[in-house]
């Protein structure tokens, strides 16, 4: 099997977790299938609201071919995509003929991979591994998700994903349940960052929050620095106050001025390798 | 002028491109916050070709550039490489 092509073990393996979905650390077990939803409202159709080739992605995967799907498995309140993240029914149902169509365009485009986002993508497995079953000559495949899979979703994606990037958004659980709604955040994520770490090539991004470089930055810092430290840190300094932002004062602003550049400087000099 | 492409039965291109080229959730979004700082969101190669010309000094804006001219190099190299063995393809005596 080469690398990005699933297998039709796998996407049967897959497919199973409709009908007990243990995909995300909710571990809800809805029978997707048979009409139950869990907290991302997800039936067994993925949905693409947008695909397009996009360079503002870390330099070394761009010109990047992103497919949006619709649906999430968490709640963060300054989402950048908004309603089209939390609702699943939105979007173009994603399909191999389409998949594959789509691919094509992006080829024509420059793109040097396939990058799948959200919303989530690994609540939507087993819709984007049919989507990709057999089609030669598939780009390098690059998955962008927030971490909060289970072992079994990590499993499903194990040789078939070449690059990880890892939204590591919240630096304690309080932060993660108070602005993300989950719990556990940080044993769960640092869990699939270190078994990710070992098995693939991985980038970890975060987002600069206002008024959370104490409580979340500092301690991610803290974590890679131990844990991580060749890792590559993709340090975001873009945050504008989108979505439902405003229910949270400290979010309600843009990040002030000089604040990326000293997160910046902070990674850099506890030794981490931080991407342009 | 009206386009009469998307008048055609959709086909697998079609669902493809259309929402390429009809639909405004393609377009990047460039926010500019009052003290100066530009963010970007989606940004296409044309964006970030654009802003690299405007000489703003930002690594980020560099490193992404470079990385969109390396791609365009190796297409073109690669087109190459195509073209030729075509070309050989096609002198092989049948």
């Amino acid at each position: 099997m080469s690398l990005g092509t699933p297998t039709s073990t796998r996407i049967s393996l897959a497919h199973a977790q409709l009908q007990g979905c243990d995909l995300c650390e909710h571990r809800c077990g809805a029978n997707r299938l048979a009409g139950e939803r869990g907290p991302c409202k997800a039936g067994p159709d993925a949905r693409v609201f947008r695909h397009r080739v996009e360079c503002g992605e870390e330099a070394e995967l761009v010109p990047s071919h992103l497919f949006y799907l619709s649906g999430c498995d968490l709640r963060c309140a300054f989402c950048i995509a908004e309603a089209n993240a939390f609702d699943p029914a939105r979007g173009r149902l994603l399909t191999r003929d389409f998949f594959s169509a789509a691919v094509a365009w992006g080829r024509t485009q420059g793109a040097r991979n396939v990058q799948w986002v959200g919303g989530e993508p690994t609540i939507h497995i087993p819709a984007i591994l049919a989507a990709m079953e057999d089609l030669p000559d598939l780009p390098p495949i690059v998955w962008k998700s927030d971490f909060y899979g289970t072992p079994v979703a990590f499993d499903l994606l194990h040789e078939v994903v070449a690059v990880y990037v890892a939204d590591f958004k919240f630096g304690n659980d309080d932060c993660a349940s108070r602005i993300a709604r989950v719990p556990d955040y940080v044993q769960i994520v640092t869990r699939n960052l270190q078994r990710v770490a070992r098995e693939s090539e991985l980038i970890i991004r975060h987002l600069l929050l206002p008024g959370h470089f104490e409580c979340c930055f500092r301690p991610i810092v803290a974590w890679l620095q131990q844990e991580l430290p060749l890792v590559k840190f993709s340090l975001r300094d873009g945050y504008l106050p989108r979505w439902q932002a405003s229910r949270l004062p400290e979010l309600s602003v843009p990040l002030p001025r000089g604040e990326g550049l000293r997160g910046r400087q902070y990674a850099i000099e506890r030794g981490l390798n931080v991407l342009d | 002028m009206f386009s009469t492409e998307f008048e055609q039965h959709a086909t697998g291109d079609d669902l493809a491109n259309n929402q390429l080229t009809d639909d405004e959730t393609a377009m990047t979004e460039i926010s500019f916050l009052p003290d100066g700082r530009i963010c970007l969101f989606g940004a296409s190669r044309e964006i970030i070709e654009l802003l690299w010309t405007l000489n703003l000094g930002d690594r980020a804006l560099l490193a992404r550039h470079l990385s969109i001219q390396a791609a365009a190099t190796r297409s073109s190299v690669d087109a190459m490489e195509l073209n030729a063995m075509e070309q050989n393809e096609s002198q092989v005596p049948t």
